[in-house]
């Protein structure tokens, strides 16, 4: 990338936390979070769920657990990554732009990293450490995903009907049946049944 | 082959952005329309840019929209790649969104993400599972996991945590033969 390109990246990033300061706060701290959470998110899509509920859950409090949870739910109707979910947090924390400028918020560095670093990559793929230490996030990674799993376990799982449901639902991911498939039929069984 | 034009490159990432459903099948279809289909790269390259995107942070499948976009007109195909894919998920959960705030109360809604929510535990154990098969590969892995969870658990700093894990995963892995990540099912 030149250098004109990192004064670019630099100034959207500022701009992303400084523009919003001087009317909402509030998405002042929530783009600065979610582009942090963006910048350790190795693995991608699944590893930013513990990323997202540490800062926006559980730290600042934007949406609640049960919110996060039915986010990533309506992350997994909509199409494209899961990362989306963050839209959904932005929404709620302010509204149509909240929703706008958290979504560039949550892929603008790792677009920066990328375009920078797509015609060095030969060099980096030779790099035996890197890749160690990527296999060692991921390891992490799967360490708070089981923890996060946990915590919405305790949430959503309540009784013998969503413990059935997640028992059923886990079977038909394990059998690769399609995802949107599982949903929709979980979707009406959930109005049927609770 | 004759140069895309932006144009042509953000419709057909706005097409591939609303219909690419399903976590890690998504890096198929992507690799049959943007390799089979349309041959906008040869294998090799596409399974570069994979490495790539499982090497440095952020989501997957947008990454590997970007870098498809990068390699076939540079910034401003990246850009373009990138926002188009975007776009349909975007619109839609915001929609979502606006509705699910709206009318979140409704005990109809309520029963509907009672359902959800048990069906979002399921999907999360089913991406440990993924993960597990791309970055656990013996006791060392194991109890990098297990240091994890305990970490967090106890709330310690997670940037911290992930520095630690580098680390130790340089310890750890170093006389381990096994491949770097291919990230079969870990992507969405």
């Amino acid at each position: 990338m030149t250098a004109r390109g990192w004064v670019i990246a630099a100034g959207v990033a500022l701009c992303l936390v400084l523009v919003p300061l001087t009317f909402a706060p509030v998405l002042a701290q929530l783009n600065l979070v979610l582009m942090k959470v963006d910048l350790m998110a190795f693995g991608g899509g699944f590893t930013t769920i513990p990323l997202i509920q540490r800062e926006v859950v559980d730290r600042f409090g934007w949406v609640t657990t049960r919110e996060f949870i039915d986010g990533i739910a309506l992350g997994q109707v909509t199409p494209g990554p899961i990362v989306i979910t963050a839209t959904f947090v932005g929404y709620k924390a302010g509204g149509l732009l909240g929703a706008l400028l958290g979504t560039i918020a949550v892929f603008f560095p790792s677009f920066v990293i990328l375009t920078a670093l797509a015609p060095h990559y030969d060099r980096l793929k030779r790099s035996r450490p890197i890749q160690l230490i990527v296999r060692g996030i991921l390891a992490a990674f799967l360490g708070m995903l089981l923890l996060v799993a946990y915590h919405f376990g305790r949430e959503a799982l309540v009784d013998w009907k969503t413990w059935g449901m997640m028992a059923a639902a886990w079977l038909a991911l394990w059998r690769k049946v399609d995802l949107l498939l599982i949903v929709g039929v979980g979707a009406a069984l959930s109005m049927l049944i609770f | 082959m004759p140069v895309l034009s932006l144009p042509t490159l953000f419709l057909a990432f706005l097409r591939l952005g609303a219909t690419a459903y399903g976590g890690p099948a998504m890096m198929a279809y992507l690799r049959q329309e943007c390799v089979g289909k349309r041959q906008w790269l040869t294998e090799q390259e596409f399974k570069e840019g994979m490495a790539l995107c499982h090497t440095i942070p952020g989501a997957t499948m947008m990454q590997m929209t970007t870098y498809i976009g990068y390699r076939l007109r540079a910034l401003p195909g990246a850009t373009v790649a990138a926002v188009g894919f975007v776009l349909p998920a975007f619109v839609l959960m915001t929609g979502l969104s606006a509705a699910y705030f709206a009318l979140g109360e409704l005990p109809v809604v309520r029963a509907l993400f009672h359902g959800l929510a048990a069906l979002v535990v399921a999907i999360i154990l089913n991406a440990c599972v993924s993960l597990t098969r791309t970055a656990v590969h013996g006791w060392p892995g194991l109890l990098l996991v297990a240091l994890a969870f305990t970490a967090l658990a106890l709330r310690m700093n997670i940037l911290l945590v992930l520095l630690g894990a580098a680390l130790l995963a340089v310890v750890l892995f170093r006389k381990d033969p096994a491949p770097a990540p291919t990230g079969k099912g870990a992507g969405r």
